[in-house]
């Protein structure tokens, strides 16, 4: 092996060699500053309000209560008769305010029941929307109950009702008033076809926590 | 740190070990970062994967099992309202309940496109039948017959119910609801001075069902029930093949009776206390198709009001 001669003239105490010593503290330090900061945050991945395991889980609940109440409502007529317990003088829903649409109070009828059951006493809000088809072959949207916004968190629930030509307008007790609802010019959803389906609502069930 | 000679230090012997202790610490720490960040992950990765475990597979199920309810629903409200309405003849009945779900499959196939969804709902088959009724005097047949078919070519029945208000059986006698001929299957219902007995004789072999005193004796084929209590015995639907149905001594007993047949049958009778035939639909199959990104649903709902089902 060739031994090199000193270049400063053979000092023991080289600078070269500190630098070098520097530069590697110097990443070493960095790379250690940066877990720590990647540990700092990868701890605050996880928050109260953060999608977090809870939060889903929650949400997995939330969604299948809204579908439960939507399959119990359908199975006992109480959605359809809701859909159908329209004011032919005011034009909109019986027992809405002026805006057409109910709000913070559900309906006072047996699917609002079912829907405050489920969800009012719990902190959770709830919007229904209903889609259907107007009168030029497009989807329309009409509100139902709407409680704001919905946040992040929130989760869907539908179910599709099919009006029968044949069904009759019910009154604000849900009974049946003798008039069909082909015969309702002011009912929300007009005819989509001439066959024996009237029309078909889509039901839309957003439900979140507050 | 990068002074690894060490602060203070000034060369005295013992003390030449420092340098070392020095890069142990250094490299101590770094280990343990290193170990910090690494529990940090495995901590997130598990609950990122016990996250990913609660977003359920089975929520795009549900949605395509609340859209086959749905769809199932309206089949069978569509359904009725064809035999309520429109209570024309097979045609006009295929016509309606095809029309129907027509109508349903062009709305709602938009509102599911909106999700994300494709949806198909169509009728994928109809069934004809004839709905044999008879709510005055005697069961005799339309010739007066005592003994007379009802339908021939039948392999299944529905809403198939019977009330029975008066007999006059002779103890040498019994009435008899035959499918397939006596040495297949049989119902009779006897009396032996004090008591009817009402059973079922199935390749020859008796099960009572009931026995009462009184005459008023109800009797649902579909539902297996003789006065409302179970008779397992009374298992019409299990008549395999095509069968002939036929009634026996039926002018000893008075009440009424309706049966939906899946056989196309006219009577040609005048007479109001003869039975009377009316064109329905047996049955009715609707083809539904759910699909989304990630699943493939394929169903077929079937609609006949009335028959047995397990």
């Amino acid at each position: 092996m060739v031994q090199r001669p000193p270049r400063d003239g053979g000092s023991v105490d080289r600078p070269a060699d500190r630098g070098q010593a520097h530069t590697l503290e110097g990443v070493v330090a960095s790379l250690i500053l940066l877990s720590a900061v990647v540990f700092a945050l990868e701890m605050t991945a996880v928050t109260p309000l953060s999608a977090s395991t809870s939060s889903q889980h929650i949400e997995n609940q939330q969604e299948a209560t809204a579908r439960g109440v939507l399959a119990s409502a359908s199975e006992t007529g109480a959605l359809k008769r809701a859909l159908l317990s329209w004011n032919e003088s005011s034009d909109q829903f019986f027992n809405t305010s002026n805006l057409g649409y109910f709000t913070t109070d559900s309906p006072p009828n047996e699917f609002g029941e079912m829907l405050n059951r489920s969800f009012n006493q719990n902190g959770v809000a709830y919007n229904v929307y209903l889609g259907y088809q107007n009168s030029v072959g497009e989807r329309e949207t009409q509100q139902y109950i709407y409680q704001g916004r919905p946040s992040d968190n929130s989760v869907q629930a539908t179910w599709t009702v099919a009006i029968m030509k044949n069904d009759e307008i019910h009154d604000y007790e849900e009974n049946p008033t003798g008039t069909l609802v082909g015969d309702e010019p002011s009912y929300f959803a007009p005819p989509a076809s001439d066959s024996s389906v009237y029309n078909v609502i889509y039901v839309e069930v957003i439900v979140w926590r507050i | 740190m990068a002074d690894l000679s060490g602060f203070g230090f000034d060369g005295a012997a013992g003390g030449g070990n420092r340098p070392e202790r020095a890069q142990i610490i250094l490299v101590g720490a770094f280990a343990l970062a290193v170990v910090f960040v690494a529990l940090a992950l495995v901590m997130n990765a598990a609950i990122y994967t016990e996250n990913l475990a609660t977003r359920s597979e089975s929520a795009a199920t549900a949605d395509a099992h609340a859209f086959h309810r749905g769809t199932t629903t309206v089949a069978e409200d569509a359904f009725q309202y064809a035999h309520e309405v429109n209570d024309s003849d097979h045609a006009g009945l295929e016509r309606n309940v095809t029309q129907a779900l027509d109508a349903y499959y062009n709305v709602t196939r938009t509102q599911q496109a909106a999700g994300g969804q494709l949806a198909e709902a169509t009728v994928g088959s109809t069934t004809r039948g004839t709905n044999i009724t008879d709510d005055t005097g005697t069961f005799e047949g339309p010739s007066e017959f005592d003994r007379w078919t009802l339908a021939s070519g039948v392999t299944s029945t529905r809403k198939f119910q019977m009330q029975i208000d008066t007999l006059t059986l002779p103890s040498t006698e019994e009435f008899r609801v035959i499918a397939g001929g006596t040495s297949t299957w049989y119902l009779n219902v006897s009396y032996d001075g004090t008591e009817y007995d009402i059973g079922v004789v199935e390749s020859g072999t008796y099960t009572k069902c009931d026995s009462t005193t009184l005459e008023d004796i109800s009797i649902d084929f579909s539902a297996g029930t003789v006065n409302g209590n179970d008779c397992a015995a009374l298992n019409l639907h299990e008549v395999t093949g095509s069968y002939v149905l036929e009634f026996d001594n039926s002018s000893e007993v008075e009440g009424e009776y309706q049966v939906i047949v899946n056989a196309e049958e006219t009577y040609t009778s005048a007479d109001l206390d003869d039975p009377e035939t009316d064109p329905v639909l047996y049955s009715m199959e609707i083809d539904l198709i759910y699909w989304t990104p990630e699943l493939e649903y394929q169903s077929t709902i079937r609609v006949a009001p009335g028959e047995y089902s397990d």
